[in-house]
């Protein structure tokens, strides 16, 4: 659950992490009826619940990284493309070798 | 008997239980269901990475324990909460896939980014180099042409030289002409003039006729005449009378068809004395005419301008 919290799950997997609390303390009322068989299985449910909820939170912010390197990749290459082209030999000779070491 | 009998009772309640297992239908759970295809698909991603395998391993774990517990017979609970475990594990599995594709993409995005930037900047280099050696280029083919130039302004030069080098030497040997400060001239010291008069003596016509002929031959060259007077009389009276001795030897030039624009006169009067005015001989001097040549493209020097300038003020 601290872990999910870390990786800012309730910012990214809200639902995740709710159903994880909701299981957790679902556990620790069992326990206090000593219900232990079903503490266990709820406890092990929150366990799952918050792993999953930090992995979907990674995911997420993955994604949004993903998302922004790849809008300023795009406006990089629209400003390239704006910008005065050098002449046809000094052009072809500097992409030419580049690309093909690509 | 009571053995045959128990077998009996034994056999009947064999087949009533397998009736009863019949009657039932086998015991089904949609969580395991889901776990099981959710297992699955995990399973089969192409792209599976190394950090979506523990949950691969574990959801795999609890789905056959899960089967088991089914198989088994176990409470519904048991086999649901293990299905429930094994789905939440795929499930993360599959999360985990998808941040380690996103990663890679930032990773990708990042690295061609810095190519491109790369790029234009080794392409504006080039583009600066290329410019400073069109920039280099245009330097030396105007100074190549500058010393074209340069060249051909010295032939001309020394031919022009030549040029006037040779026409002198001419001017020297056909005509007698000598090197003053005015340039080369010629006094024609054979047109003698009377005393008071402008009449051509005879002796002056083979000079004239060298004159002219030098003349026609170089149609560049242009001849000042100058006129000059010994100091009888007075200054004003000579100033005339030389100008009207010049121009008898412009007449003269005019009747052998030299063309008008190759000379002009001017009269000096007495303000030029090559000899002393005291003796007879001196003043038989004086009284002449000097034709100052012009240079071989009809420039007459600062001194002989500067003379005829005096004059007419």
């Amino acid at each position: 659950m601290s872990q999910a919290e870390k990786d800012e799950a309730q910012r990214y997997a809200a639902a995740d992490l709710q159903r994880a609390r909701d299981e957790l303390s679902g556990a620790q009322t069992a326990a206090a009826d000593r219900n232990y068989p079903s503490a266990l299985r709820l406890a092990d449910r929150a366990a799952v619940d918050a792993d999953l909820a930090s992995a979907r939170a990674s995911s997420a912010k993955a994604e949004q990284s993903s998302e922004q390197v790849h809008r300023s990749l795009d406006t990089l290459r629209q400003q390239l493309e704006q910008s005065p082209a050098p002449s046809p030999e000094a052009g072809s000779g500097a992409s030419g070798p580049g690309q093909d070491q690509q | 008997m009571t053995h045959s009998t128990g077998n009996n009772l034994f056999i009947a309640a064999a087949v009533a239980a397998l009736l009863a297992g019949c009657a039932t239908a086998p015991r089904t759970s949609p969580e395991l269901d889901r776990a099981r295809d959710a297992v699955e698909t995990l399973s089969s991603r192409p792209q599976l990475t190394d950090s979506a395998q523990p949950d691969l391993r574990a959801a795999q774990a609890d789905l056959s324990r899960a089967e088991a517990a089914l198989k088994n017979d176990d409470p519904m609970d048991e086999v649901n909460q293990l299905a429930y475990l094994s789905l939440r594990h795929a499930q993360a599995g599959e999360a985990r896939v998808d941040a380690a594709r996103a990663q890679a993409e930032v990773a990708q995005s990042t690295e061609e980014r810095q190519r491109l930037l790369l790029d234009a900047q080794k392409r504006q280099a080039l583009a600066a180099q290329q410019q400073a050696q069109n920039a280099q280029q245009q330097v030396e083919e105007a100074k190549n042409e500058a010393q074209e130039a340069r060249t051909q302004a010295q032939v001309a030069q020394a031919q022009l030289a030549s040029e006037q080098q040779q026409i002198k030497q001419m001017q020297t040997e056909q005509l007698g002409a000598r090197q003053t400060d005015q340039g080369m001239v010629v006094s024609l010291s054979n047109v003698l003039f009377s005393t008071g008069k402008s009449t051509l003596q005879p002796g002056a016509h083979l000079e004239l006729d060298r004159l002219a002929s030098f003349l026609k031959d170089h149609p560049r060259q242009r001849v000042l005449i100058e006129g000059n007077t010994d100091s009888t009389g007075s200054a004003d009276y000579n100033e005339k009378l030389s100008a009207t001795r010049a121009q008898a030897v412009a007449q003269g030039l005019e009747l052998r068809g030299v063309p008008e624009n190759q000379y002009q006169t001017i009269g000096l009067g007495e303000a030029y004395p090559i000899a002393s005015n005291d003796t007879s001989a001196g003043r038989q001097q004086n009284r002449r005419v000097d034709v100052v040549f012009s240079d071989s493209s009809g420039q007459f020097s600062e001194a002989a301008l500067s003379r005829q300038n005096s004059i007419r003020r």
